[in-house]
């Protein structure tokens, strides 16, 4: 499987990815980031790779899926599939106005369900204190 | 969680997620290398990083530190080697250039322990001034370079160089790029790296540690011969069994690997992979209908074997050689039936300082006063300055002292009178800022130097800077001072004001101007602010809520002077709003404000 996950810095596209590999503890792991000059704002794309491969980079119209955490760059999404999972404005502004740190954690929570993530695996991943926004994130319960 | 226990015959190895720069951290401790000295630079600095955290976590009898610049890092690793401790340094690719000059020697004279330089490259480029290609300068020094194609290669030749730099006593270098260094990938470690007895000798041999020109052409002789015979036992690895021949090393190699797999191209063309693309031996590839190198970023294996490749416009001769440009590659030698380029009409927004950067106050104070200026940049976070207009140039580290002072001489001696401003960080000061500037001030050199200290080395990820009390690990060491060096020099004006104070900052700058002017002569101003993308810079920073006013005018002056993300401008409203997902409420852009707008919410 081929995820790329795209975000801009201080939105925890990073942490996001390790949550992913975690997730995936036991089979093969490959992954890229370019964070180069991304501080706080600045465009933050991770490749990942599940399974047999041999590159860590994901050509453009490749990948299986697309995480955006930042719908600014839903252009670049498109780039890589048509295949994108993202926030709904809803989501944003509520997560955003309760919350700012936990657009990862919901995302996980979101994608957990997509990917088939066992909910136990899942949550043990994450901080305790997170888990309010996880179960959010799990049950769509922002709508 | 993440590690999973392997039993093998004696040691026990275990399974961990690791990035390619800590990889090689690992890989290099775990063979023995106690001694690591590295400046900090993308896509390198996790390494000495990860070296850091490995010291702490088994104990280890061993110097792993950031230095003051690459020269001095290389040169402090290389003279441990001649010790016997096995030793390594680690730089990003223009690292390299500024450690050139002992490496050059090093190669002649050899070493004793073991002496391995990683370099980072950077194709793309995606935080670099250069897509220069470290393997050319392992040539240029002839030293044997390694490019491991993936993150578990990184860790394997980091342990090979290790080795082959021991058994012909010659410093050996593992090049990464980005996608290696910034990648991850499961690998099987030790669980544990346990202290080894350390017994540094000097065996006094002037013969090699202080050879003079006729004795230098005695031990390149000798270099030759290792060259010969380590390129002897190199070769190249064949896959696939078509009839044209891709050759390919680094990173470039898997890209390769992976799209003939998906377009089932085996019986089309043989892939041919270096682990160690520098030295090769002679190969005969007269069997293959045609020969071409892919590689990343200069022709190395191209210019040894004689193949085709960058020299007849089959590789492109810039840039990264991504996967759809290796796909596109494919197609253009003819063994992809079709290709379809992908129109990339995503452009996104370029870097900008992070929102209550002290950078941004000071470079917007900077251009109220010194409107006229050239303005000598430097390489850092406040490159970024270009986007308030505060930046003319930028190239290497510590140039911004030294072109200020050519700019000046220059119009001096065309009779003119124009102002210069020089901008360097703290850490970039010390680098190579300091060395300029006292030539400067030797010279009589006239200008403003404007020292930008937020007392870390913010854009490679806030490594500790000389001033620090404490070393990496938070041990106590002697802080250097900026103002003490500077005030040493005889410089007669030498202000530290927080760029947060707008009045005095305007007022300082207005002073060095009369005073340069008066004097003819140079002027210091230290802005020092904590980095507000540090816990403590974050934590001690004021906390002032700031709001728009309904008569915002819409003029824009605040986003295009000031250039801070969190002043966004409302298409319907036509007025400029806090974007209060980034703010950190430090009122800075008040200043910015000619109608007194933005105004403090009380």
């Amino acid at each position: 499987m081929k995820i790329v996950l795209l975000g801009r810095g201080g939105e925890g596209v990073l942490y996001l990815s390790r949550l992913i590999i975690k997730s995936f503890d036991g089979q093969n792991i490959l992954s890229s980031e370019i964070h180069g000059m991304a501080k706080k704002g600045g465009l933050v794309e991770v490749h990942l790779k599940i399974g047999d491969y041999k590159s860590p980079t994901i050509g453009y119209k490749k990948a299986d899926l697309v995480v955006l955490l930042n719908n600014s760059l839903k252009k670049l999404a498109y780039l890589y599939s048509q295949n994108i999972i993202f926030l709904s404005e809803k989501e944003q502004e509520y997560i955003l106005k309760s919350n700012p740190k936990m657009l990862n954690i919901y995302m996980f929570a979101k994608l957990a369900k997509v990917l088939n993530i066992d909910y136990q695996k899942a949550i043990s991943l994450i901080n305790k204190n997170d888990a309010e926004f996880f179960n959010k994130g799990f049950n769509n319960d922002i709508q | 969680m993440l590690a999973k226990f392997v039993f093998f015959a004696k040691s026990i190895f275990m399974i961990e997620i690791l990035s390619g720069n800590e990889a090689i951290a690992q890989a290099l401790l775990e063979s023995n290398v106690r001694f690591a000295s590295a400046y900090p630079g993308t896509p390198s600095s996790e390494i000495l990083r990860y070296g850091l955290y490995l010291k702490s976590k088994y104990n280890l009898n061993a110097y792993i530190e950031w230095s003051i610049n690459e020269k001095v890092a290389l040169e402090e690793a290389l003279s441990a080697s001649f010790t016997g401790i096995d030793s390594a340094f680690f730089c990003k690719q223009v690292g390299l250039n500024v450690a050139l000059d002992p490496l050059m020697s090093a190669s002649l004279v050899g070493t004793q322990g073991a002496f391995v330089v990683v370099a980072a490259d950077d194709p793309g480029p995606y935080s670099s001034q250069t897509e220069q290609d470290s393997r050319m300068l392992a040539l240029f020094a002839k030293i044997p370079v390694f490019d491991p194609s993936d993150i578990k290669e990184a860790y394997d030749f980091s342990k090979k160089a290790v080795e082959l730099s021991r058994t012909y006593k010659l410093p050996v270098m593992l090049r990464t790029t980005t996608r290696i260094s910034h990648g991850r990938q499961n690998i099987v470690v030790q669980d544990n790296i346990e202290n080894i007895t350390l017994n540094a000798e000097f065996k006094k041999d002037p013969a090699r540690f202080a050879a003079t020109p006729k004795l230098r052409f005695i031990l390149h002789k000798k270099l030759n011969e290792k060259l010969f015979s380590i390129a002897s036992k190199n070769s190249l690895k064949f896959d696939f069994f078509g009839n044209i021949l891709l050759v390919s090393s680094g990173l470039v190699y898997s890209n390769l690997y992976e799209l003939i797999q998906e377009h089932k191209l085996q019986d089309k063309v043989t892939l041919a992979k270096a682990d160690m693309p520098y030295p090769l031996p002679n190969i005969d590839l007269s069997r293959f209908e045609k020969a071409i190198a892919i590689e990343e970023t200069y022709p190395l294996i191209e210019l040894q074997l004689n193949t085709q490749g960058r020299r007849n416009n089959i590789v492109p001769k810039e840039g990264e050689l991504s996967m759809d440009v290796c796909e596109q590659i494919l197609y253009n030698i003819g063994v992809l039936d079709s290709f379809v380029p992908v129109n990339i009409d995503f452009k996104d927004k370029p870097p900008s300082l992070c929102p209550g950067c002290a950078h941004r106050s000071a470079f917007f104070e900077i251009k109220q006063v010194y409107s006229d200026a050239i303005f000598a940049g430097d390489i850092g976070c406040y490159t970024l300055g270009v986007n308030l207009g505060v930046t003319d140039t930028v190239f290497c580290m510590g140039a911004s002292v030294s072109f200020a002072f050519g700019f000046n001489k220059a119009f001096k001696l065309s009779n003119k009178n124009h102002h210069v401003v020089a901008i360097i960080g703290d850490s970039t000061f010390f680098h190579t800022g300091l060395s300029a500037l006292i030539d400067a001030i030797h010279n009589n050199a006239k200008f403003l130097l404007v020292i930008l200290d937020n007392s870390t080395v913010a854009m490679t990820g806030n490594q500790k800077t000389l001033s620090s009390p404490v070393n990496s690990l938070g041990e106590a060491v002697k802080p250097i001072s900026i103002e003490k060096i500077v005030r040493n020099l005889d410089i007669g004006f030498l202000e530290i004001v927080d760029p947060y104070d707008f009045k005095k900052s305007i007022e300082v700058l207005k002073q060095s101007k009369d005073y340069i002017e008066k004097n003819s002569s140079i002027a210091v101003i230290i802005f020092r602010h904590l980095c507000v993308n540090t816990d403590e810079g974050l934590k001690n920073n004021p906390i002032i809520k700031v709001f728009v006013d309904n008569d915002c005018k819409g003029c824009k002056l605040c986003i295009d002077e000031f250039e801070c993300q969190s002043l966004i401008f409302n298409e319907d409203t036509k007025q400029v709003e806090i974007d209060r997902k980034t703010c950190i409420d430090c009122a800075q852009c008040i200043y910015s404000c000619p109608f007194g707008s933005i105004k403090v919410l009380k």
